[in-house]
């Protein structure tokens, strides 16, 4: 039998724990106040919030509507579509990049210039995110502006064309996501056991089927902790977001292709910051915590699926193409 | 054939000697054991035949090994470099199964190299694990991670992995200096079997292993090549007293620093 240990009483551990039990309780709190500010939205339209659309208009309504009768109908089904498609566009941008430029310092790079590339990126990811709005007006949005010919606004009669739009949105994200992807790459990549690449060239393979049957197989687990990182910037990205996205909750039509992609867009994050001037009418503030909330029930779900799929990636380990 | 011979090599890390001298002819399908104590060069000198120490940042090798009467570098470009590698197989100190199931480190380096289908591999992985008595083990846990598998296995498993291409020539880094006695003994059962086709170059710490196993055996000493010979003759009558205390164990250090590159 153990013997049971008198209680004593640790300053600092209870120190400790009270700022971990601090920081749980501050989670719930911030859940239950946005879904408290959110629930007249959201007990109004139900699922149809997720489902129908026209966010632009019905903010306008809202903001008009007299005091006696506030108007709560609001479909966010644009916004969604917004986020996900911002976030995966980018995410698919950044991926190319950072793990070409994992490699690139990992494998390529003699050791000086590999440090003062790593040193680059991680002063990269501490840019504030204005920063990269501003760069992202003043550069992507002109850029991706040349674009857009007439022929296209034919095409795409229904709204009119700015260089401000998903493109932009998803450039502008891209270089906001790449360096928390390349330094979890890195990270990955350098810890990759030496014995690994001698395994590798002791086969007889190329250093360009090392890396890309071996070390990137096996740093996998790192890489998509990266990505999963790198998503949820994604997601919760506003300001810079909002300065290059359009304004317009549209749901891009993949019909049009490439040209999808110049549709004004209206991520979740960038509504609230947009329609955050209409916020004196308590339904248009009830609406931008419903889009919070969202975002918060997005966040919960991704990190939930990404769990899952770490676990089933890492078990994984080495794929054959065969 | 499958000969290896050491001309005069001598080897250095950047300043650093580690190896001088050695002139060493290792015999077609025979195993020979490299013996002496840890920083001797034993290792850098196996290393070298496949040119893995090219990967070593200041590595210089002088003089020249022969694989098969060509000299191994001579090799110029890196795909003759790469066709040497895929003739000859390693085995490393410690096992290194990749992180993957245990059929897919089989098939790997096969499906790499020769052109040939999924199945055409499975077959050739199937037999090469009953060669190295594994398949009995394993055989309905093929897909399972190899790390899950025990030492002993994981080794098995490598040299399995290693007999996939056709190497004739196989290079052991102390394969079994990280595997208890009975993983050992499995070991050393199918060095004897692999040694009909093959020609063995072993590096080991384990005197008795070497007494047990090789055929030949040269003992090298603060990089260089204090005596070489059939196992049973070194062994019975070491002609230097280096090594008759290294092999009865009675080595001490103090004794044998005048040993020194030269």
């Amino acid at each position: 039998m153990m013997k049971k240990t008198k209680f004593k009483f640790h300053p600092v551990e209870c120190l400790m724990r009270l700022g971990a039990l601090a920081g749980i309780v501050a989670i719930l709190f911030i859940f239950a106040f946005v879904f408290i500010k959110a629930w007249p939205v959201i007990s109004h339209n139900g699922l149809g919030l997720l489902i129908n659309r026209g966010f632009d208009k019905q903010i306008s309504e809202a903001f008009y509507a007299p005091v006696s009768d506030p108007m709560l109908t609001f479909g966010m089904a644009g916004l969604i579509a917004g986020t996900l498609v911002t976030t995966l566009i980018a995410l698919i941008f950044s991926g190319i990049i950072s793990i070409g430029s994992a490699i690139t310092i990992c494998e390529f790079a003699p050791r000086p210039l590999a440090s003062a590339l790593i040193a680059v990126v991680r002063l990269m990811a501490s840019i504030p995110s204005v920063v990269f709005g501003l760069i992202g007006a003043m550069l992507v949005v002109p850029f991706v502006d040349q674009f857009i010919t007439l022929d296209i606004e034919k095409v795409v009669s229904e709204f009119y064309l700015t260089g401000r739009n998903l493109l932009s949105a998803s450039i502008v994200l891209t270089f906001m996501i790449a360096p928390t992807v390349i330094t979890l790459s890195v990270d990955a990549l350098y810890s990759v056991p030496d014995i690994y690449r001698e395994t590798g060239y002791a086969f007889g393979m190329t250093r360009f089927r090392v890396i890309s049957r071996i070390l990137l197989p096996s740093a996998r687990p790192g890489i998509v902790a990266g990505f999963i990182l790198g998503a949820g910037r994604g997601i919760g990205e506003a300001i810079a977001v909002s300065m290059v996205c359009g304004g317009l909750g549209m749901i891009p039509d993949l019909k049009y292709g490439f040209i999808s992609l110049l549709t004004p867009v209206l991520p979740l994050s960038a509504a609230i910051i947009n329609k955050s001037e209409a916020m004196s009418v308590p339904a248009v503030e009830s609406a931008l915590f419903a889009c919070g909330a969202l975002l918060l029930v997005l966040g919960t779900v991704f990190s939930l699926v990404a769990r899952f799929l770490v676990k089933r990636f890492s078990s994984g380990g080495l794929v054959n193409e065969t | 054939m499958n000969t290896v011979e050491f001309q005069n090599v001598g080897a250095q890390y950047g300043d650093k000697a580690v190896l001088s001298g050695i002139e060493l002819e290792i015999p077609a399908n025979s195993i020979y054991a490299l013996i002496g104590p840890s920083g001797c060069g034993k290792t850098t000198l196996l290393r070298s035949v496949n040119r893995l120490n090219d990967l070593i940042r200041g590595f210089i090798l002088t003089g020249s090994i022969m694989v098969d009467g060509k000299s191994v570098y001579s090799l110029k470009d890196k795909e003759s470099v790469r066709i040497l590698r895929r003739g000859i197989g390693m085995i490393f100190q410690k096992p290194n199964p990749l992180p993957t199931s245990i059929m897919k480190n089989m098939t790997i380096p096969y499906l790499e190299h020769v052109r040939s289908s999924a199945k055409e591999a499975r077959e050739l992985a199937l037999e090469r694990l009953k060669l190295v008595g594994l398949y009995n083990e394993i055989k309905d846990r093929l897909d399972a991670p190899a790390i899950r598998l025990s030492g002993g296995q994981q080794q098995r498993l490598c040299i399995a992995r290693s007999l996939m291409l056709p190497s004739n020539l196989l290079l052991m880094d102390e394969p079994c200096s990280a595997l208890d006695p009975i993983s050992t003994y499995k070991i050393e059962e199918i060095l004897f079997e692999l040694k009909k086709e093959r020609t063995i170059i072993m590096v080991t710490h384990n005197i008795e292993q070497a007494r047990r196993v090789s055929d030949y055996t040269a003992f090298f000493y603060n990089g260089v090549l204090v005596e070489s010979g059939a196992t049973h003759n070194m062994f019975a009558h070491p002609q230097h007293d280096y090594t008759q205390k290294y092999v009865s164990g009675r080595m001490i250090e103090s004794v044998l620093q005048e040993v020194h590159i030269s």
